[in-house]
């Protein structure tokens, strides 16, 4: 699978636009789950699977095939999902100064979806934390392997990923979940 | 503060990672540490939580408008053609710039029309010099004799051009009267080439060994060609007449050069 990838990355490199639609046939419905970890927003996960096809493509050239090719997506993907985050933060910060008052700060419990309190009680872990514990639960992937994903050493994200299961534990109590 | 040895522990407990004797150590120690021990199990249905996440997927033309983002021509060769136009017109698209290419074109415009009038002018003039039909082009030649005729009862004047071996006449007379205007030549060299009226009178001509003869009344202005084998001076005799009295005659030779 890796040199089937890695070929058609090479193919791409040659000029056949078409080796790229069959990584993103491949790929774009795992990538889009994991964006949908980062990103609660449906439509903001599919911006962010978007926004990660095209940057590849762009890179593709500094791709370096001694990483998986995905790893290498997965790698996209928190960046893209850390700079998404970090914008809509920012547009939201503006926005809240003209918030209504009539908006219900109790709101998220009206959605009585197990699977949406969950989904918001990751979406409060900051992204250092959610990172870590996201992409190990759903990847399963080594230290190592979210060493290079996240671009810290295996030992922060030893310390990231207990730290993040605390958080989020902490947030489902609170959540009365647990 | 928890020791940084269960922390690994229940992290690759929870990651199932974890050796039988490192479970052992674990379960040792949260039988010892009641506290300990609630983190561990609220941990655990923690990550039991995150697999009750829905599968969400995405809609079902995302790949496509994936793929329509997708700046394909990035890594085609026409891409680098495409960069090198591109730089090409960067360099034409400052405003002094768009000024003096479009002058240049301008310019060149400008030579191709006239480049396109002078061969048209070139090519003509060619026909009327080589063209038996035609009359030698006045503005090329040069004028080698000019031969003004007065008598009692014709006037007017002979007009003798000459280009490479082609000779032209420029007639013009004034008469009231019929009369017959012969050119005699030498037509072991020349030889008559053709006749032209430039005006609305007719003439009649005759055509013979060393002589052409034109005849005619009122006032008339006609061309004559001829044109010879070699480039030698030749001899003409320009002779006027009415009925068969000479009004008037005239030798005179032009030169090679």
């Amino acid at each position: 699978m890796e040199n089937e990838d890695f070929k058609l990355v090479s193919d791409c490199l040659s000029g056949n636009g078409r080796s790229y639609e069959v990584l993103v046939e491949k790929y774009h419905k795992i990538i889009f789950r994991l964006a949908n970890k980062f990103a609660k927003d449906f439509d903001d996960a599919e911006e962010i699977t978007q926004s990660v096809f095209v940057k590849a493509y762009e890179n593709l050239k500094d791709y370096n095939p001694k990483y998986k090719f995905f790893s290498w997506l997965y790698r996209i993907t928190v960046n893209e999902s850390i700079n998404f985050e970090k914008r809509k933060k920012s547009v939201e910060k503006i926005s809240e100064n003209f918030r209504s008052v009539n908006d219900d700060p109790d709101k998220i419990y009206d959605n009585n979806a197990l699977s949406d309190v969950i989904t918001d009680a990751l979406m409060e872990l900051d992204m250092l934390y959610r990172m870590p514990v996201v992409l190990k639960h759903f990847l399963d992937y080594s230290y190592k392997e979210l060493s290079y994903l996240l671009g810290v050493p295996e030992k922060t994200v030893k310390s990231r990923l207990f730290t993040g299961r605390q958080l989020l534990k902490d947030i489902l109590v609170k959540k009365r979940v647990l | 503060m928890i020791d940084k040895n269960l922390i690994d522990l229940i992290n690759k407990d929870i990651d199932k990672t974890i050796s039988p004797s490192e479970k052992e150590k674990l379960s040792q120690y949260l039988k010892e540490n009641p506290d300990a021990n609630v983190l561990y199990n609220e941990l655990l249905q923690t990550e039991h939580m995150l697999d009750k996440l829905e599968d969400i997927i995405p809609s079902p033309n995302l790949k496509e408008r994936i793929l329509n983002s997708i700046d394909y021509n990035l890594y085609s060769t026409k891409k680098i053609n495409s960069k090198i136009l591109d730089y090409l017109l960067s360099i034409f698209s400052g405003s002094r710039t768009k000024y003096a290419v479009s002058f240049a074109l301008g310019m060149i415009a400008g030579l191709i029309i006239l480049t396109v009038i002078f061969y048209n002018s070139t090519f003509h003039d060619e026909l009327e010099s080589y063209n038996t039909s035609g009359t030698i082009g006045l503005h090329k030649s040069s004028l080698v004799q000019t031969i003004d005729i007065f008598s009692e009862d014709i006037s007017g004047r002979v007009d003798v051009s000459k280009v490479n071996n082609f000779y032209g006449f420029d007639i013009k007379l004034n008469s009231q009267d019929k009369y017959r205007l012969i050119i005699e030549f030498d037509s072991a060299n020349l030889s008559f080439d053709n006749l032209s009226l430039n005006d609305l009178n007719s003439v009649s001509l005759e055509k013979g060994l060393g002589y052409v003869q034109i005849s005619g009344s009122q006032d008339l202005n006609y061309s004559l060609s001829f044109s010879a084998k070699d480039l030698t001076s030749e001899k003409f005799t320009l002779k006027i007449l009415k009925e068969n009295r000479e009004l008037f005659k005239k030798e005179f030779f032009v030169s090679k050069n």
